[in-house]
Order: structure tokens, then C-alpha cells, then sequence
């Protein structure tokens, strides 16, 4: 398979699949960072090193359970337009898509797996799945490292555990990062509390979408700070703690908001449907931020989706409607003026038209 | 220092204190510890060493208390040059043999080359992981006391509006200090 047909199948499932029906935790991924002993860090690594790791950690990949079939790709062999479909379905990350020759993207075809070689480590694997997971993330992604380590000597010693770029970051070298959709917690401005309460708990919070815009689509990414060797348990469990807090904090907001007079979440959702169903230009901002709203509204039940499709369904379909509007981005500023903001409204007034507005 | 000795003799050697051009050579033998000094005539002179002069009337005729001396002498210089060897020790180690990663770049970026790194600078590692630590700490306790501060002056003008948000907001940040 080539990389072109993996990009133009179906999305990964964890994407745009809603597991959680409340719409708030969207999916885990778990990142695992390694070294090999003797070769410089790719931040500094000559071709000669990035090759000489590649020959070593390729064929250590592909004899990884369900990596056979995997499809293959040194980074300088794909186009801008490649590299940029693989970041919006999550299958590449910022740092791997500006690197070049010698550093390879590995994508095993039925799994949530993507193996970067030479990435800001010698080898970065994520691994992903729906909905909150940590435990399910954090297992298979042992597994892996369990598998890898009987065929590879990895970069560790009894102090710091296994070595990375920064030192600040070696130990376990595993991260787990959770997706989630707060629209409540946005629209009441709690988001700087959340925001410190995060930094007091010892977890990182960011946008979703990094393109440099203070508020898109209500979206953060939480995420915990690389630990030292054997804390990754106690982590993830603390991890699972303060997600299930978030949720339950969420929660609480939605049925205040529903429950507050003066119908002011309906008008709002009524307005982004507006937005949503008759705009002629949308910017990727007004679009997500309405389309975040508009899924809070279907959760509320607020929105019916047609022919009986449920709450999950019409999640996932906005969650498709995310995507293909993440792959519109703008090439450039010119063509962002010209014709995304027209292709934009176009599609979320398809995509509206199949949904009706239910208001008590 | 049981089994203390301590004797002179010349070699051609380069100074411990200033580099200069050695014209003794001091060795000393603690618990069978061999720990060897060259000086140039100069340093030993500022230390007692050629000047009789400098020697006190018991040095001068006991030599026990001549040997002390000498034996003081030279357990200073002993810990100096460990000193100073463990600074040029440092020095050599400003680049790491595998990937010729240098020392000012881990400090500026805060990365380091490659795994081997992680022996080559460990002492430097140390060190900065300290003081991340510390000034984690620090800016804690800056943004609290920051906050008790404002929460004091809110009181203090009676604006007790701006008062209750800052003590909702420091009992959200640190729920155990409450009160």
C-alpha cells in the first residue's frame, strides 16, 4: 500500500468515532520515546547517524506483531500536500513533518500505531485510541516497548532510566496526552482555573489546534510531564484522577448552563446553527468555535440528528465535519482570503442540512 | 595521619600553584596514599620551604615539630591541587568525546547530544535539574504570596467584592490552605 491510498482511506476510527456520549474526553494518545546508545540525538545527527539508526530500528518495527504490512516512508519522499493530511489525522507530528532525509514515518495499516524514526528522539511511537482510555493506551504501549526491548538495546542507566534529548524528560520516556472538548468550561470563562489548577497538579494543558489562535473550537490537550523511571503508574492513575475531575466539572457547568433562565445557551446554539447554516465565508475559527457549540447542543439535546440517529452518530459526524474542515486548511494567507472561507460554509451548510433544531 | 611521611627531592616538573617551572618536588605518603606536589623555588619560598628564616626556634632545632610543619604544608597544597584538578578535570569535559557536544550548548538549549552525554556532563545535569526544581518552588511561593498580598490590600481599601474572588482563588490553587 502506498502512502497516497493510506492518506485517501478512511480516517482512524479513534478520530472521528464517539465512544463517550457526553462528547468531552475525545481520545488518549500515549507517546513512548527511545535511544540507542552511540548515535547523536536527531536535533544534531548527521545523515550518516540518522541512517545508521534507521537500519537498526526499521527492521526492529516491522517484525513488531501487526507492523508487516505497514507502510513505509522516509520523510524527504513526501509532498507538502502528504505531509499535511498526515498531521490533521494525527498520523505525524509538527516536529516530524519538518524533518527530511534520513527519518522515517512507519503506519501499520489496522492499528492506531505511528512509528516516527528520528523524530526529536531516535524512536517516537503513538499510540491512540477513543474516548478515555489511559489504561488501554498505557498497556499496549508496554507491550510494545516489551517486544521492541528484547530486539533492541535501548540508551538507559540505573539514574536517569532511559535517555532522552532533554534531560529533564528521560526516565520511563512515556507521556500520555488526552484530547478534550470543554465547551462549558469555555463559555463560562473557567478556563484560567482550569488552566492553573493543571499547572498546581503537575499536568500541561494546550489548544488542540496550535495554529496560533487563543480560542478554536473549545479544544485542549492535557497531558503529563515526562516522569522519572518506574512513575509512570502512579502518573497515570493521577492522570485518570484529575481527566475524571475535568468531566465531572464539565458536567456540572452544562446543566447549569442549560438551567439558567433567559434561554442563553439555546440562543446560542440556535445562533452558531444560524452561523453554521447560512454563512456564504467562514474562517476556521468561527467555524470550529460554532461547531463545538453546535455538539454541545446535541449532547443537550438540544439538536436531533434525521432518521433517528443518535447522540453518538451525530457526534461522530461532527467529529468527520472537524476533520474535512482541518484538511481545508489555507495553503497560504492569498488562498485563505480567496476560496477556503467559501469552500467552508459550503460544507457545513451540506453537512446542516440533514439536522434539525429541537427546542423545548 | 599515623603513618605520615614526608620527603624532598628534585625533578623537572611543572609548578601545582603557578605553573611555572618546577624545581622540587614534595611527596607524601599517608596510610600508603602516595600524593605528589612540584613547586618552583618561588612558591616554596612564600611557603616556608627554602627560607629558614620563616622557621620558628622549635622547627628550627625539633624535628618533630619540623616535620608537622611540613606535614601541614603540605596537606594544604594536597587539597588545593585536588581543587584545581577537579576544575581542569571539568574543563577537559567541556565536550563530549562521542558526539562532540559542547558544554555552553547544553546550557543555552538545555539539550544534550547524544546518550553519552549524560556521563560526560552528569555534574552540570545535576545542577540544573536543582535549580529547576528550585525555582519551581520559588514561583510558587511568589504567585501565593502575590495573591495574599492582594487579597490584604482588597481588605485594607475595603473592596470586599475584589477580596472574596481572590480568596475563592487562592483556596482553588491551594485547597489545603484554606483558612
Amino acid at each position: 500500500m502506498t502512502m497516497d491510498k493510506l492518506i485517501s482511506s478512511p480516517i482512524n476510527n479513534w478520530l472521528t468515532t464517539c465512544r463517550d456520549a457526553d462528547d468531552i474526553v475525545l481520545g488518549m494518545v500515549g507517546r513512548l520515546v527511545r535511544n540507542l546508545s552511540g548515535y547523536r540525538f536527531p536535533g544534531w545527527s548527521t545523515r550518516e547517524d540518522r541512517d545508521a539508526v534507521s537500519r537498526i530500528l526499521l527492521p526492529a518495527l516491522r517484525s513488531l506483531r501487526g507492523f508487516r504490512d505497514a507502510v513505509c516512508a522516509e520523510m524527504s519522499d513526501l509532498s507538502f500536500e502528504q505531509r499535511r493530511a498526515l498531521l490533521v489525522r494525527k498520523q505525524l507530528t509538527p516536529c516530524m513533518a519538518a524533518r527530511q532525509s534520513g527519518c522515517h514515518l512507519l503506519l501499520p495499516r489496522k492499528r492506531n500505531v505511528v512509528c516516527m524514526v528520528n523524530e526529536e528522539e531516535h524512536l517516537v511511537m503513538h499510540v491512540s485510541r477513543n474516548g478515555n482510555s489511559v489504561r488501554e493506551v498505557l498497556t499496549e504501549l508496554r507491550k510494545f516497548a516489551a517486544e521492541l526491548e528484547q530486539k533492541v538495546s535501548f540508551a538507559r542507566d540505573s539514574r536517569n532510566g532511559f535517555l532522552t534529548s532533554m534531560p529533564g524528560e528521560s526516565g520511563d520516556g512515556i507521556q500520555l496526552y488526552s484530547m478534550l472538548h470543554l465547551p462549558a468550561l469555555s463559555i463560562s470563562n473557567m478556563m484560567p482555573q482550569v488552566l492553573k489548577a493543571m499547572e498546581k497538579l503537575h499536568l500541561n494543558i494546550s489548544p488542540y489546534y496550535s495554529d496560533g489562535e487563543d480560542d478554536t473550537g473549545n479544544m485542549f490537550i492535557v497531558y503529563t510531564i515526562p516522569g522519572p523511571l518506574g512513575s509512570t503508574d502512579e502518573l497515570s492513575e493521577h492522570f485518570r484522577r484529575v481527566l475524571k475531575d475535568i468531566v465531572t466539572r464539565e458536567m456540572q457547568v452544562r446543566r447549569k448552563l442549560a438551567d439558567e433562565p433567559g434561554l442563553v445557551l439555546e440562543d446560542k446554539v440556535a445562533r452558531a446553527f444560524a452561523t453554521l447554516g447560512y454563512a456564504r465565508r467562514l474562517s476556521l475559527r468561527e467555524c470550529r468555535n460554532a461547531i463545538s457549540v453546535l455538539r454541545l447542543g446535541r449532547v443537550l439535546g438540544m439538536l436531533q440528528g434525521d432518521d433517528g440517529e443518535d447522540v453518538r452518530e451525530s457526534l461522530s459526524r461532527f467529529r468527520e465535519l472537524d476533520t474535512a474542515l482541518a484538511l481545508c486548511t489555507a495553503l497560504s494567507p492569498a488562498e485563505e482570503e480567496v476560496a477556503y472561507p467559501i469552500a467552508r460554509a459550503l460544507m457545513t451548510r451540506r453537512f446542516l442540512a440533514d439536522i434539525r433544531m429541537n427546542f423545548f | 595521619m599515623s603513618a605520615a611521611g614526608c620527603m624532598l627531592m628534585f625533578q623537572v616538573k611543572k609548578c601545582h600553584i603557578c605553573g611555572k617551572r618546577a624545581s622540587i618536588s614534595l611527596t607524601q605518603i599517608v596510610n600508603g596514599q602516595v600524593s605528589e606536589l612540584a613547586l618552583c623555588e618561588e612558591c616554596a619560598r612564600k611557603n616556608g620551604l627554602f627560607d629558614p628564616g620563616s622557621l620558628s626556634f622549635s622547627e628550627k632545632f625539633f624535628p618533630e615539630e619540623f616535620k608537622a610543619r611540613m606535614d601541614k604544608i603540605v596537606r594544604e597544597l594536597t587539597e588545593r591541587n585536588s581543587e584545581s584538578a577537579a576544575e581542569d578535570e571539568n574543563d577537559v569535559l567541556m565536550r563530549c568525546p562521542t558526539c562532540g557536544f559542547e558544554l555552553p550548548t547544553f546550557r543555552k538549549t538545555g539539550r544534550l547530544g547524544c546518550p553519552d552525554c549524560y556521563t560526560v556532563f552528569a555534574r552540570e545535569i545535576s545542577l540544573e535539574s536543582a535549580a529547576d526544581e528550585s525555582a519551581g518552588e520559588k514561583a510558587e511561593i511568589n504567585e501565593k504570596d502575590q495573591l495574599e498580598q492582594a487579597l490584604r490590600e482588597a481588605v485594607e481599601r475595603e473592596d470586599y467584592e475584589t477580596a472574596a474572588r481572590l480568596r475563592d482563588q487562592i483556596r482553588n490553587l491551594y485547597p489545603g490552605d484554606a483558612s
